[in-house]
């Protein structure tokens, strides 16, 4: 009897001596106050490098024709059956949610200038992705979840156009050129971040030529600071295994044949010496000997060709000398062309009987088609965003284009915000949607009315 | 010493007993228990006297008496019989062991037993033979149709594949809602671990639930309780319900053996239809065009195939016929068609199982051992277990005695691929091209084992070509099976030691101790070539869990007075669990083939690991008067390691109450037996997930892109931190589940007609899940206090006994099920949390609607609900996605009928499906390549029903399913996206099946006698013979996602199979 006493009253001490909460302790996981900003910027900038090239920049590369569907999801985005469910991958994992732009904003947010210079510029980058493709989105009041404001305001796209080159200032202004937390994936630096800051204010200024009358000039005046050669830009090189490498070369690897190079860039570059390394005669965008589509293929944040065409279709727009933009262009091609192992010779050859005539427009054309021919495979974002700012190169839609999503089967106008906004902020949804006159495909945004 | 002493004592006695009365006339016979086996030490006693015998350990007895005389025997756990002697000199007494019968118990909790008249709430038993009637591999699907409330969901019919079992539909969003498994008074766990590179299963590998490692031929019994009054004394843990598994034990008695050995066959049992009339290709240039394989493309949208012949190369890999051309231009030798299910084999399964028992006054004991291999319906597909078991409960003296059980088991095979995989089984099989021969003139295991049927040389390289319909871009199933592997291996042990103390007649303490641990090492390889991972992939991953339970509870009683008397129980239990996992990845195989970490060129690892700590005390009265009226108040407090500190105590409470009203008038001779109406209320608290107060960082993952593979941190010879999408939130409170059940049961005409109905409204309120939210906060999620479910039910039991004869007799059993279960509401400004699916058509819970309702893309409609028609007269697609079924059945019925004839029975079950829907995404799929049968009205012509958009008007538009002078693509299974719109992939997932039939015989007695067998059955079984159902895809019993909260997701899912065999049991 006594033993059994005994034994009940150490059951019983044993019971109210633990202390059952450590054990909700994550040992896998740091906490927040542990974690420093150098561990939270390799994966930032590895983020958005993927961002420039992958998914929704695939989708634009495929409504701007320099890439074709050609089997399951591809072809729907081919016929412009692009929905709110197609597109919000991107939105919640790629720019918002766990994509690039909440690290960013936990990083300048918690360090000194110095430290969250850089992540400030990888912010406009992102931001300026967002704003691409879906006019107003949230900022100025976003990113703060943890502060409890669970449900973030669209800010208009004029705004947002405001703040990435207010980001951009404070990045140089807070010393961005010390590349504090600057990553290459597996490539080997030197960039220039201060000029590379400069080309994004010079990509960002052009963006808004049909609603501002001194964007043109105020991208010729930071084009004419930023890069200034390929090897000051911020290039991600990719490595293996197949997860880690470049995003084209990885899609078709796990996505074989669902994708190949529109014949309508393949017929726009007859006889470029560039084609051959774009492409094969099976319309491959990846493979033996394409350029874009290897392994370790780089992914640029942006070109140093694309700053001379934003130089000269700047020149162009402030009627600066045919010769200069000329010059401009020429660069622009040849730096593009020697970066994906066309040869000298070839490259003079091309760049010497380019020309700039006619009428503004004429001149335009010419530079945002060269750009075209330039920004595949590294930057097809913008060869959509071109395409609806200056209406270049002449696209026709695709004649199997569907309606639904885009009752007027036009070339998309943006896209679509995601269902997860509708679903969790559906306030500041539509409130966004209304203010800017509806979101299907065939909507204008602000900064590229249908001109 | 003691023992032999005591034995000995007892023989001695009865032979005084023996010789005392032996100058009178003397009744003999022999007594057993229902299985046939003796009994030893029942008591015989001659009614209204003090005359009384016992039988031996040959469950013989021998009493002197007379005729006119009563004889009562009774056995302790029987129920007792009385027997008027009439002159024979021989009676042999069956003693019964209905679980219903007066004085009889159940086990209900915590150790602790109830007579079935004392509750409050519904229960369903199911015997074990019920249970490995089918043979049935997982015990969990055994349970299929057999007691109301319980809805049993198969993943699919591959080998070891996981069942999903809810009682009472669902009531957490996030949480498990599977029951709690206990086994002999332990909680074992049945979790399913997904892949480790999984994305919720809705790819790769369906792994099983725990439960599997249980053997059927251990189980006496199963105990499902259902309402939460029945689990406030298992607190938490058992929220959605308890399996409570008995298993057998050994009887006093002599020592009986007994050897099980059986074989079963199984074969796929329903697959979707493929067109066999279209050959591979489209339209190019305005003209249907046959596109081969080595073209890479997947649609079978292009000419008959009638109007193609072979040119007889021998050089072309893809055909030993050669290239298909147009009739007339190559040898003139028709394009063959081919049956592309003919990949499945008949699978093997066969399992042997040995068990001794027996006990005497001291100690009882059962050793087991059961080995069972199957080969799956896939080739190459394996499961295999071995399990050992012993249970041992021993008498230390008149106060002690003590309870052990150990079970230790292996399990593990070869599993398949299946789901939204381009690696996996059903993806390349059934997208493959009526003119396509996967096997290469092979079937089954054959093709499997040869490796022309996969492969093909290419010139001047090292490494073959992967011989496919789409060479390559989605696996030849041959390779899948072939090249690929899947395996794990799981070894388990779960104890027990259990010591019980008896303060006096009427109190006992017990206390137990048990532990349930396990390893599963998997290891998965994808070879080279292989379409997902053409490099080459290895992964190992290592999966330990431990989960170890204590308890100590007080059993006592106390009769008040002739009329009141009560029962109590106090006591305390705590619960510790730990889980690990450490994962491998290995990228780019040098040596085709071998599957080791040497052999990968990169490698990635990752680990995990967590635990949690419950405690609980509980106490729990029950008061009787009368045997007529019971109350049983119940309570509960316990303390959760996962809730935040400070605020993780929370109660559970109930309250049942039983009114047996035919004890009013016992004494008329009413046809009614027996009569109770019951009433109980409950309400338990329930915890937070493991981590979710917190909010962490964890290794950057790049992703964002659906279609391709993301990076995982460490990557590019760096580390990378972010900030985890979850919020988390220290201000959780527990859940909290109400629940309030009525009900009634009837016996009815000598007990040959019994009902049992009950109806059930239960709340979750507080339910704890991560809500969505706008990712522009800077998460995706975060966890919360945020939904509340509603379950409402009745559930129906129907006994008859139509014919009752000594030679024959006739059972009917039926129950019937119907539930709703709403989410009632979520968080303020969350319209709804998906559960399991696609970016296109997933499971969520949406306020308002039922749960794991399914979402997905739709048609445009006008206010009257008409469908929209372009000006192009095709239907136009919505532009957002909306709920578009509800897989909750509308009723479910399991209808058992049992005939035994002398030595012969017969048992069917059928069970019965209405409504339901389900989502053939298979469908869609098949459907947008053209290789459905529903694709053969291609060439046809239909006005769309609707109203055209544009103008008001009733759409008259003819237009053609498919105009191939333009573009395969604008089709109508093809213009509305990938798999088309989730809308026109949902059916009704309603069915009746033939679940089992049975037919046993068991050897007459005077065969064995000059055997040393003691008797001996021959069975015959079939389970899923017999299906009927409209649905179009794979048997809609499967569900893709397995174990998981989301169902009624059809896509690429592993068919399900009928079996039958044969079974063997001799005792000894």
């Amino acid at each position: 009897m006594k033993k059994i006493q005994i034994l009940i009253g150490v059951l019983f001490l044993s019971l109210v001596s633990c202390e059952i909460t450590d054990e909700n302790i994550d040992q896998n996981n740091p906490n927040g106050a542990s974690v420093n900003a150098g561990a939270v910027y390799p994966g930032m900038i590895a983020q958005t490098h993927r961002n420039m090239v992958a998914i929704n920049a695939r989708i634009a590369g495929i409504v701007a024709q320099q890439y074709e569907g050609l089997d399951a999801q591809q072809i729907a985005y081919d016929q412009y059956n692009i929905g709110e469910d197609d597109t919000d991958d991107y939105w919640d994992a790629a720019l918002y949610g766990t994509g690039a732009m909440p690290d960013c904003y936990g990083i300048f947010t918690s360090n000194t200038e110095e430290v969250g210079a850089l992540a400030k510029l990888y912010m406009a980058a992102n931001l300026g992705l967002a704003t691409t493709m879906w006019g107003d989105v949230p900022y100025d009041n976003a990113f703060i979840g943890d502060q409890g404001n669970f449900n973030p305001t669209f800010d208009s796209q004029e705004d947002v156009y405001a703040t990435i080159q207010r980001l951009l200032d404070e990045s140089i202004a807070g010393g961005v050129s010390s590349g504090i937390g600057e990553f290459y994936g597996v490539g080997s630096g030197g960039a220039d971040w201060e000029k590379t800051a400069r080309a994004l204010k010079a990509r960002y200024y052009i963006h808004l030529t049909s609603v501002d009358n001194t964007a043109a000039a105020s991208a010729l005046a930071q084009a004419q600071l930023a890069l200034s050669s390929t090897s000051e830009q911020a290039d991600f090189v990719y490595s293996s295994p197949a997860a880690n490498s470049n995003p084209l070369f990885l899609f078709d690897n796990d996505r074989p044949g669902t994708l190949g190079v529109s014949p309508q860039l393949t017929s726009l570059m007859t006889g470029d010496p560039r084609l051959p390394v774009y492409t094969n005669v099976d319309g491959d965008f990846a493979g033996a000997g394409l350029f874009w589509g290897q392994a370790d293929s780089p992914t640029p944040l942006i070109s140093y060709w694309e700053v001379k065409f934003i130089e000269a279709e700047a020149i162009v727009r402030t009627s600066g000398t045919d010769a200069d933009a000329l010059a401009a262009l020429q660069a622009a091609v040849e730096a593009n062309m020697l970066y994906v192992g066309v040869s000298q010779t070839d490259a003079d050859t091309y760049t010497a009987a380019l020309t700039l005539s006619g009428s503004m427009d004429d001149k335009i054309e010419t530079i945002v088609t060269e750009k075209y021919k330039s920004s595949y495979g590294n930057a097809p974002i913008e060869a959509w965003t071109d395409f609806r700012r200056t209406k270049f190169p002449a696209l026709t839609p695709n004649p199997s284009a569907v309606g639904g999503v885009n009752p007027s089967r036009i070339i998309p106008r943006r896209f679509l915000y995601p269902i997860s906004e509708r679903l969790t902020n559906g306030t500041n949804y539509n409130a966004a949607i209304s203010a800017q006159g509806g979101h299907l495909l065939d909507n204008d945004m602000w900064a590229f009315p249908t001109n | 010493m003691k023992l032999f002493l005591h034995k000995r004592l007892v023989f001695l006695l009865m032979l005084v007993v023996q010789f005392s009365f032996a100058q009178e006339k003397q009744v003999s016979g022999t007594v057993s228990d229902s299985s046939g086996e003796v009994l030893l030490g029942v008591n015989v006693q001659k009614k209204g006297t003090k005359t009384g015998a016992q039988t031996d350990i040959d469950g013989k007895y021998s009493i002197l008496a007379q005729e006119g005389d009563v004889l009562i025997f009774s056995y302790l756990g029987l129920q007792t019989k009385e027997v008027n002697v009439a002159g024979e000199a021989v009676i042999n007494v069956v003693l019964s062991d209905d679980a219903e019968a007066l004085g009889e118990v159940v086990v209900i909790a915590q150790g602790i037993k109830a007579k079935p008249r004392a509750l409050g709430y519904a229960i369903a038993t199911v015997d074990g033979d019920e249970v490995t009637r089918a043979k049935e591999v997982n015990v969990i699907s055994a349970l299929a149709g057999k007691a109301p409330g319980v809805s049993v969901t198969n993943s699919s019919g591959s080998v070891g594949a996981s069942a999903n079992i809810r009682i009472r539909g669902n009531s957490s969003i996030v949480g498990g809602n599977s029951p709690l498994f206990i086994v002999d008074g332990v909680p074992i766990d049945n979790s399913s671990t997904s892949e480790a590179d999984g994305d919720g299963g809705l790819s790769g590998t369906d792994f099983s639930n725990r439960a599997v490692d249980l053997n059927s031929n251990d189980i006496a019994s199963v105990t499902v309780l259902k309402g939460l009054a029945a689990q406030t004394l298992y607190g938490i843990r058992a929220s959605n319900g308890v399996v409570l598994i008995t298993t057998k034990k050994g009887k006093l008695g002599k020592t009986t053996a007994s050897i099980t050995s059986n074989t079963t066959f199984s074969q796929y049992n329903k697959v979707p239809d493929l067109q066999r009339t279209y050959a591979q290709g489209g339209v190019v240039g305005g003209v249907l065009t046959y596109r081969g394989p080595e073209t890479f493309e997947g649609d079978s949208w292009g000419p008959n195939v009638n109007t193609l012949e072979y040119d007889g190369a021998t050089d072309y890999p893809f055909d030993s016929n050669g290239r298909l051309v147009a009739a007339g231009t190559g040898n003139g030798q028709a394009a063959n068609t081919y049956d592309h299910y003919d990949f499945f084999k008949t699978g093997v399964l066969q399992e042997n199982n040995f068990s001794v028992a027996g006990g005497n006054e001291t100690i009882r004991y059962r050793g087991s051992i059961g080995r069972l291999t199957q080969d799956g319906i896939s080739p190459n597909e394996e499961f295999d277990r071995k399990t050992f078991r012993a249970d041992i409960n021993a008498k230390l003296d008149d106060k002690f005695s003590l309870d052990m059980s150990g079970q230790y088991s292996v399990s593990g095979g070869n599993r398949v691929q299946r789901g939204s995989n381009i690696s996996g089984i059903m993806l390349g099989l059934v997208r493959s091209t009526p003119t396509f021969d996967n096997g290469n003139g092979l079937t089954g295991q054959d093709a499997a084992d040869n490796s022309s049927s996969y492969y093909y040389d290419i010139a001047g390289q090292e490494l073959p070509g992967q011989r496919s319909y789409r060479n390559g871009i989605y696996n030849n199933p041959y390779f899948t099976v072939a090249q690929n592997s899947n395996t794990d291996d799981v070894s388990r042990f779960i104890g027990k030691v259990g010591l019980n103390y008896k303060l006096s007649d009427e109190v006992e303490i017990r206390s137990a101790l048990s532990v349930d641990q396990y390893t599963d090492q998997r290891k998965s390889g994808f070879n080279v070539l292989d379409a997902s991972f053409g490099s080459g992939r290895v992964i190992n991953d290592q999966i330990a869990n431990a989960d170890i339970n204590w308890n100590m509870v007080i059993n006592g009683s106390k009769q008040l007075n002739e009329d009141l008397g009560f029962t109590y129980n106090v006591g305390y239990d705590g619960y510790y669990t730990k889980f690990s996992r450490r994962i491998q990845i290995g990228d780019g195989l040098t040596i085709p083939g071998f599957f080791d970490v040497s052999n990968a060129s990169s490698n990635q690892v990752r680990e995990s690991a967590g635990g949690k700590k419950l405690i609980g005390a509980f106490a729990t009265a029950s008061f009787n008067y009368k045997d007529m009226i019971y109350v049983t108040p119940s309570f509960r407090n316990d303390w959760s390691s996962t809730l935040p500190v400070g605020n993780n105590s929370f109660q559970s409470y109930s309250l049942g109450t039983s009114f047996v009203f035919t004890e009013l008038f016992k004494e008329n001779d009413s046809f009614l037996d027996y009569g109770k109406l019951r009433l109980s209320y409950g309400s338990v608290g329930k915890d937070a997930p493991t981590l979710a107060t917190t909010t962490v960082f964890g290794g950057s993952f790049i992703g964002g892109d659906g279609f391709i593979q993301g990076v995982s941190f460490p990557a590019y010879d760096t580390v990378s931190f972010e900030r985890s999408g979850l919020a988390g939130n220290p201000n959780l409170t527990p859940e909290k589940a109400r629940e309030f059940e009525v009900g009634m049961e009837l016996k009815m005409f000598d007990n040959k007609l019994k009902f049992d109905v009950t109806y059930y409204d239960k709340l979750s309120s507080d339910v704890i899940l991560p809500v969505d939210v706008p990712s522009s906060s800077g998460f995706t999620s975060k966890i919360d206090n945020a939904a509340e479910v509603s379950n409402k039910g009745v559930e129906i039991a129907l006994g008859y006994t139509p014919i009752r004869t000594e030679d024959f007799q006739w059972n009917i059993d039926v129950n019937w099920t119907t539930y709703e279960n709403i989410v009632e509401s979520l968080a303020p400004g969350v319209e709804q949390v998906t559960l399991n699916g696609f970016s296109s058509t997933s499971a969520v819970a949406a306020a308002g609607q039922p749960f794991s309702a399914i979402f997905g893309s739709s048609f445009q409609r006008d206010d009257a609900g008409n469908v929209l028609i372009g000006d192009d007269g095709y239907p136009i697609q919505s532009t957002e996605n909306s709920i578009v079924g509800d897989p909750t059945p509308d009723w479910q019925a399991g209808i058992s009928n049992t005939f035994s004839y002398k030595d012969f029975s017969l048992s069917f079950l059928f069970d019965i499906r209405k409504g339901g829907d389900v989502w053939c995404g298979t469908c869609g799929i098949l459907d947008y390549f053209g290789t459905s049968t529903r694709t053969l009205n291609r060439d046809q012509t239909t006005v769309f029903q609707g109203t055209v958009q544009s103008t008001g008007l009733p759409n008259t538009q003819v237009v053609p399913y498919y105009d191939s002078t333009i573009s395969e693509n604008n089709n109508f299974y093809r213009r509305y996206g990938f798999g088309g719109t989730s809308e026109s992939n949902i059916y009704d997932g309603s069915w009746i099946r033939l679940r089992e039939l049975t037919v046993t015989y068991n050897l007459p007695s005077k065969l064995l006698e000059k055997t040393f067998f003691e008797s001996a059955s021959i069975s015959a079984y079939g389970r899923n013979l017999w299906l009927s159902t409209d649905y179009p895809g794979v048997d809609p019993e499967t569900n893709l996602t397995g174990d998981s909260n989301g169902y009624g997701l059809d896509y690429f899912n592993q068919p399900n199979t009928k079996s039958y065999g044969v079974n063997l049991n001799l005792n000894f």
